[in-house]
């Protein structure tokens, strides 16, 4: 276990006192916060629109509300803008010891393959908890200008999408950067492979109903989307943790690999 | 006591043999140095010992536990040098030492004492809280070797561990090992010479992944020893000395030296010519002017078996 807080605490640490991680988290504030400018504008407008066609037909408007025309798609934003932070925070992960040398120290220190994994995974999970974190601002802004304010537990069930989108995906990431000692190549690859699973059911409209529902099953968007709307579905949370498992497993598989081939 | 076991080891990379029937092993508290030109095997050999990659084939045992069956308590009580010392260059020195030991299970409370003890055997203290990236090379090696000796384990294996430092460096480094040899087992690699002959206890030769031979610096050189040699000088005109050594039994060759009345005779070993030379002087009323064997160096030894011929001509 101390060896596991250990190498938490190393990769932690590396977090919090790189600039890379500051300015990473400074582009995703930004964007997050200009999506969120946009859709809240629209939904303003929409509202504006709303009350002049009240007036002028004197009929009963459709209902106005801020989680259906705001949280909702301020959360796939989000999601999408995670898929792009994942690589990142994911990139140097493995492929920094595999450069430097330093895994032969970890692999030839008693502590065994899977305290490296967890602690990595951990520190990987925490910043990235961190980031989403920040974005609770611009809830707390939609909550005060709306009346009545927003329905809390659609926006908390939203957050546990994108806890579970990211302990889903962060394994896939470090597996990938596990296979390389290219830093680039690790975030670019993962990327490409994350963005797949998001889009992977954009070809259910082409395809054979039973093909059509695996791809819905395989891919990321549905699952996310449910959480989203405020419905936490054990099967989607069944689906999130299968991925990460997955994931974890092929990190062990890798880290046996770099012992034979002594990179 | 044998404290490292080495039986039949095997390693292979792809097609490629890099280590063929290796056996070796390492006494209590004695430094075996692995010496061999670049691309012998030394560190495949040492990566092996220290499970960081499995062998092909072959039993490797550190104290009684076997490498592949209970990697952990191997690691426990071995420290590994890799030959370029593998550090965090974004951490302090004292992070990196700090953390080292936290992977390693000392406790925290031994752990400060022992860092302060490393910070000064390891001559470390004036970089103390630099970071890594900012250190030399010199500094580099010693960080890498304080981490090896850190949860002071009774086996240390040392890659190169003076490459690449100057020379106060390493006459300094030196003696921190022979110092460590005192009470722990040693086994270091080298490829040079010089380094073998004053640092280690027993020396085994490896080329092309087979060890060649193992013993002390002296018993190698006995041991490789086909040829004697001796220099004489005796008070004869040159020329009849030359004829008369020539003709005596096992005799190789003779050369003639300095102002061609000293000459190294090259002898096989069973004739003991040496003395007959004595008898020769003897008989014609010579004196001996200078009759000294000559040492084969651990060099010659060196090279003579690594390029796996004597020079009988």
């Amino acid at each position: 276990m101390r060896a596991m807080f250990a190498i938490l605490k190393k990769e932690l640490s590396w977090f919090f006192s790189s600039p890379t991680t500051y300015i990473m988290l400074a582009v995703f504030l930004g964007i997050a916060g200009f999506l969120f400018y946009n859709i809240a504008s629209y939904f303003a407008v929409q509202c504006a629109q709303i009350i002049q066609y009240k007036a002028s037909y004197s009929m009963s408007p459709p209902p106005m509300n801020a989680n259906q025309w705001v949280v909702i798609p301020f959360f796939s934003n989000l999601a999408i803008i995670a898929l792009f932070i994942i690589p990142i925070l994911t990139m140097r992960i493995y492929s920094a010891e595999r450069n430097s040398g330093t895994a032969e120290l970890l692999l030839t220190s008693p502590i065994s393959t899977t305290q490296i994994i967890w602690g990595k995974l951990l520190a990987n999970i925490i910043v990235y908890t961190l980031f989403i974190g920040t974005t609770l601002i611009f809830q707390i802004i939609l909550h005060i200008y709306t009346n009545p304010g927003l329905d809390w537990g659609p926006v908390w069930s939203g957050y546990l999408g994108l806890l579970l989108l990211g302990i889903a995906a962060i394994p896939l990431g470090q597996f990938i950067s596990s296979l390389t000692g290219n830093q680039i190549i690790s975030a670019f690859i993962t990327f490409a492979l994350l963005l797949l699973l998001w889009i992977v059911n954009w070809s259910t409209l082409f395809a054979s109903p039973t093909i059509a529902q695996i791809l819905n099953y395989i891919g990321f968007s549905q699952h996310f989307l449910s959480f989203s709307k405020g419905i936490i579905d054990t099967q989607d949370i069944i689906y999130f943790i299968t991925i990460s498992i997955f994931g974890i497993f092929l990190i062990h598989r890798s880290l046996n690999l770099w012992r034979v081939t002594g990179e | 006591m044998n404290v490292v076991e080495v039986k039949n080891l095997c390693k292979n990379y792809g097609d490629f043999p890099a280590l063929q029937d290796v056996d070796f092993s390492v006494r209590e508290n004695e430094i075996l140095g692995l010496l061999g030109p670049n691309g012998a095997g030394k560190t495949t050999t040492m990566r092996i010992l220290t499970t960081f990659i499995p062998p092909t084939a072959g039993e490797v045992k550190v104290q009684g536990y076997d490498i592949t069956k209970q990697p952990i308590e191997v690691r426990k009580i071995t420290g590994y040098m890799p030959e370029n010392p593998p550090l965090y260059d974004e951490m302090r020195v004292s992070k990196f030492l700090k953390f080292v030991g936290e992977i390693r299970g000392i406790p925290r409370k031994k752990l400060s004492s022992r860092l302060d003890y490393l910070a000064q055997v390891c001559g470390l203290e004036q970089v103390w809280n630099k970071y890594i990236a900012h250190i030399s090379k010199g500094y580099r090696q010693r960080v890498g070797l304080a981490s090896a000796i850190l949860a002071d384990p009774p086996i240390l294996i040392l890659d190169e561990p003076t490459i690449g430092l100057d020379p106060e460096q390493i006459r300094y480094t030196r003696e921190l090992i022979k110092t460590l040899g005192e009470n722990h087992s040693v086994l270091l690699s080298t490829h040079i010479l010089h380094e073998a002959e004053i640092t280690c206890d027993r020396v085994a030769i490896i080329n092309e992944g087979k060890i060649l031979a193992i013993g002390s610096p002296a018993e190698l050189a006995e041991k490789i020893r086909k040829i004697n040699a001796v220099r004489v000088k005796l008070s004869g005109p040159p020329n009849e000395v030359e004829r008369s050594i020539l003709q005596l039994d096992g005799v190789i060759r003779v050369i003639p030296q300095g102002a061609n009345d000293t000459f190294t005779v090259e002898f096989e070993p069973k004739w003991k010519t040496h003395h007959k030379i004595t008898e020769l002087a003897h008989k014609n009323g010579w004196h001996i002017l200078e009759l000294t064997p000559i040492e084969a160096s651990l060099e010659e030894v060196f090279l003579k078996i690594v390029s796996g011929k004597e020079e009988t001509e």
